[in-house]
């Protein structure tokens, strides 16, 4: 049994299991051994206190309060399982049945469900206790009852869920019946969350059963559970002189409950593994003492001295980067994402950066941007934006100089804009906030950016929400967000690949005009090439987090020397593409973050490969203008289509060899 | 919008009406399921026919079941709720002496739930989070599991036993004054606190994980407008949600605890109200908590709409 695996590998299964086994043996063997000492009477030992002797004290009768907490064990135990039965066998059945009503009884039936389920089980039972009169019974079947409904809503949920499983869908086409499709494909899946909910409601109908006795409507003498334990001891005036008559079968009970309740947690799986993120958490004080580069908001008389005053200069190029590191702690060892890119951005110009997913494109941009969040550590020699070195602002100076100069647009509109604001509030907060605008000047700012990123009535739409938004109307709510303050960059990350194909046009031709009219740099990060050349005038192609090639777009076909590049150019398929041929891809996948190859990222894939390729990564070095390679062996489009025919060649020799 | 969040009220509002109706005829029926002669069972196999006959007529049980059930509306909402079986007392004067003790008791404690597992819930969360005080999450969660899962009938006499037998600090039992009030309100909001920051704080790290949240730091806002505008509203969703749920343990622990303490309330009146027989006490208190239960998790839903304007929508879809 898979499920309960965690029984005896995790900490919180072994705790469990071994409290269990505790109480399941103390449930067999305490009525048979201590069953008449517990009900022996001692006249002239009453109402004793705690002793050697009496660890509990006595009862009024002089019986033994610890020995009867043992015995009790048995009833509770069994009371609770009980409950928790006649919980699984009305709820399961119930559950099973609304599951196969039409939409409108179900939705009734689940409001049912909800409202039962917000009410306290022992209510429940205190209800069926006034109709079939207090006792041991009463409990049982009112917290068994209470317990339905959540079986009755699980139920309804796994099959709502298995349901839509395709291999579900599938057995019904073929016409399996439905007892079969329930047995056979349903239940099995439904095992282990049924297990976690028995395991924890017999938790709860142990605390429940024992409640229900405290409270003088369940069990009463002659019989004893630990709940009328508790509540005979406060009766009888126990509790002064022996406060253990009442704690101990309080204990016990909590025990008891705690024990099953860890059981279903444990197999749940709820409980996290924390020794993994401690190590993240000693790799992450590592990094940051030996990723050498300035720390954020360095001193006051430092930032005097250097005469950086957080002005942005329209003359200085956007951005120079030089040497941008990025490094993630991981429960496995330090990962490096990004390994040292260098770039520089003129103002107003505009450059895509590609890559595969994973090649450290987003992370490079997050570092540039200073939002790389804990445990991640960055590093840099040269990292300015507009001629500052961002590095050395005070925290407060960088808010306002990168809140007012740098915008970003993220990949999901929906996901990016806060669900619980006004898009008004929304657009208008960063010149609220670092300008110190009125409420009615955001208003009108608002009304302006939303109107130029082309939202229709945006007097009427800056008060709705997001969700009152198409994708498209988001993106651009996004973009409009970001124009308030006149940045002098957009960093722009697959502001497109959530949204329609007919919808990314019209957020691309946006951001292009944003840039003819206002100036505004714009890097997009896109893994579609297609996308970049028809925005970038130039392209970064990224490739196991450092830069491969960097040229002119006009370049692409003509220039570009890096077989990865070429690779992805060969993979568009445009209007000549020989529609007979499959598709052209890249054999092989990116390397692992862990397992970066030493020399070359690419080399493992590339067809042009030497050992030196695979001993040492080639340094991106400048070749022609405005194009930088890093590559050992540069190629052309005709060299790799020869090499391709010459593949193509040997291998069909192999094949009419064999 | 505003017309979908009125439209959400007016859904809810709906629902509580049925919800009401539903506990009122529950409650009704409660007496008519209960086998054999409730007014018999009562007052014991020895007391004396023309006495059960008298009772049964002053209840109206001799009437037509209809009848019975009009008459039990009519006597709700004009407040003449009849005698006590057994005492033959007006059941609205045990009321007002009782009531008021325990509905202070599960407000403070859902009052206290929400503030401070909000409180202690979102700053652990915010110090937490991605990663940051590892051993300070696993404490608290592991702290919050224990505390949460001790019952009040375990919690109560060690209060009593520490902080008020053994320190003095407190009354070991309903007085006059103010202070015998804290140690029940402790074992009854203790468990709620935990278990709800519990929750709080995980939803609390995993707002903060949104994109949205990366958007606001985009845009270099400060820190406290990015916990307390961006944040705090989203994650008051889920908070709310199980902190209306709360409501049900803190009747529960009130009924527990006024057993403990010995308190007069509405918990030991519908307890002795079942063991005595006593059905129309017990029906009353009944009709109380349940009602109280259904306002409370009403008010959470209506607050819901207000914080979040999807709710509405959502409802509507459903």
């Amino acid at each position: 049994m898979k499920m309960l695996r965690p029984l005896y590998t995790t900490a919180t299964g072994i705790v469990a299991s071994v409290m269990l086994l505790a109480f399941i043996v103390l449930a067999i063997v305490a009525p048979m051994v201590w069953g008449d000492a517990a009900v022996a009477r001692d006249i002239l030992d009453r109402n004793a206190p705690t002793s050697a002797e009496h660890w509990f004290g006595t009862t009024r009768l002089g019986q033994d309060i610890f020995l009867r907490t043992l015995v009790a064990t048995r009833l509770s135990l069994v009371a609770a399982l009980i409950a928790a039965a006649i919980g699984i066998c009305i709820g399961l059945p119930v559950g099973l049945f609304a599951s196969a009503l039409g939409p409108r009884a179900k939705g009734f039936f689940t409001g049912v469900i909800n409202v039962m389920i917000a009410f306290p089980a022992v209510l429940l039972a205190l209800f069926v206790a006034v109709i079939v009169g207090a006792g041991t019974k009463a409990a049982v079947i009112g917290i068994g009852i209470a317990m339905a409904p959540g079986f009755a809503r699980l139920a309804q949920t796994m099959t709502a869920s298995v349901a839509k499983l395709d291999y579900v869908a599938a057995a019904r086409t073929m016409g399996i019946g439905t007892p079969r499709i329930l047995t056979r494909h349903i239940l099995p899946n439904v095992a282990e969350p049924l297990v976690i909910q028995a395991a924890t409601s017999v938790g709860v109908c142990i605390l429940g059963v024992a409640t229900m006795s405290f409270l003088g409507v369940g069990t009463a003498s002659p019989a004893y559970d630990w709940g009328s334990l508790m509540i005979t001891a406060q009766k009888e005036g126990n509790f002064y002189p022996a406060p253990l008559s009442v704690i101990g079968p309080a204990t016990m009970t909590a025990l008891a409950g705690i024990a099953f309740v860890m059981l279903g947690e444990s197999i749940a799986g709820t409980i996290q593994d924390t020794q993994a993120t401690g190590k993240v958490n000693r790799l992450a004080r590592q990094l940051r003492a030996t990723m050498k580069g300035i720390p954020q908001g360095a001193a006051a008389a430092e930032l005097a001295a250097a005469g950086a005053s957080p002005a942005a200069s329209s003359l200085a190029p956007v951005l120079e980067v030089d040497n941008l590191k990025v490094a993630f702690p991981t429960a496995d060892g330090v990962v490096w994402p990004v390994r040292g890119i260098s770039l520089t951005l003129a103002a107003g110009e505009r450059i895509g950066v590609v890559g595969e997913s994973g090649s450290g494109k987003t992370l490079s941009m997050l570092a540039i941007a200073q939002l790389i969040d804990y445990p991640g550590q960055v590093s840099a020699d040269r990292l300015d934006f507009s001629g500052t070195d961002i590095r050395r602002l005070s925290p407060a100076a960088l808010s306002r100089f990168l809140g007012t100069n740098l915008a970003m647009v993220f990949q999901n509109p929906m996901s990016s804009l806060n669900p619980a604001m006004r898009i008004g509030v929304q657009v208008a907060e960063s010149s609220r906030v670092h300008r110190g605008l009125s409420a009615s000047e955001g208003r009108q700012l608002a009304i302006e950016k939303l109107g130029e990123v082309g939202i229709p009535e945006p007097e009427l739409r800056l008060r709705q929400y997001p969700f009152e938004f198409s994708g498209g109307m988001q993106q651009r709510a996004m973009i409009a967000m970001g124009l308030t303050e006149a940045p002098k960059l957009i960093i722009a990350d697959e502001p497109t690949t959530a949204l329609d194909v007919t919808v990314q046009r019209q957020i691309l031709d946006l951001l292009e005009r944003i840039n003819a009219e206002e100036g505004t740099a714009i890097v997009l990060i896109s893994h579609d090439i297609a996308v970049v050349t028809s925005v970038c005038a130039r392209v970064i192609v990224m490739y196991g987090g450092l830069i491969m090639e960097d040229l002119p777009t006009d370049g692409l076909l003509t220039e570009a020397a890096h077989p990865y590049t070429l690779a992805l150019v060969e993979a568009v398929p445009d209007t000549h593409t020989d529609k007979t041929s499959p598709l052209a891809t890249i054999p092989g996948r990116p390397p692992a973050l862990a397992a970066m190859p030493p020399g070359c990222p690419f080399a493992p894939r590339c067809a042009f490969a030497t050992p030196e390729c695979e001993a040492t990564q080639p340094p991106l070095a400048p070749s022609g203008i405005g194009h930088r390679v890093a590559c050992h062996h540069p190629q052309t489009r005709a060299t790799v289509a020869a090499a391709a025919v010459a593949r193509a060649g040997s291998r069909e020799e192999v094949d009419g060899d064999g | 919008m505003e017309v979908t969040a009125a439209r959400a009220w007016v859904r809810r509002i709906n629902r509580l009406i049925i919800s009401l109706v539903a506990v009122l005829t529950l409650s009704f029926l409660m007496i008519q399921l209960i086998p054999g002669d409730p007014v018999r069972t009562a007052l014991g196999p020895d007391a004396p026919q023309e006495l059960v006959l008298e009772r049964t007529h002053q209840l109206g049980l001799d009437r037509n079941i209809f009848i019975q059930y009009i008459n039990y509306w009519k006597n709700v909402f004009t407040g003449n709720l009849g005698d006590s079986i057994i005492y033959g007392t007006p059941i609205s004067s045990m009321l007002a002496a009782r009531a008021p003790n325990t509905l202070i008791l599960v407000a403070m404690s859902m009052v206290a739930t929400l503030v401070l597992a909000l409180l202690g819930g979102v700053v652990v969360g915010i110090v937490t989070r991605s990663s940051r005080l590892t051993s300070l999450r696993l404490f608290f969660n592991m702290s919050t599991a224990w505390v949460g899962a001790l019952p009040s009938f375990l919690l109560a006499p060690v209060f009593v036993y520490f902080f008020a037998m053994r320190a003095g600090w407190f009354p070991i039992a309903f007085a006059s004054g103010y202070k015998w009030f804290v140690l029940p309100l402790a074992a009854i909001a203790l468990g709620t606190i935990a278990n709800l920051s519990r929750i709080v704080r995980s939803s609390t790290e995993k707002v903060l994980g949104e994109d949205y949240i990366l958007v606001a730091r985009s845009k270099r806002l400060p820190r406290r407008r990015i916990y307390f505008r961006h944040a705090l509203p989203n994650l008051l969703t889920a908070a709310l949600t199980i902190g209306g749920l709360q409501v049900g343990a803190a009747v529960t622990g009130t009924i527990v605890v006024e057993q403990v303490f010995a308190i007069p309330g509405l918990g030991q009146m519908l307890t002795t109200a079942i063991v005595q027989g006593d059905f129309p006490a017990a029906q009353i208190c009944m009709l109380i908590f349940a009602t109280s239960v259904l306002v409370v998790n009403l008010v959470v839903d209506i607050l819901l709409v207000f914080f979040d304007p999807r709710a509405g929508r959502e409802v509507g879809q459903s």
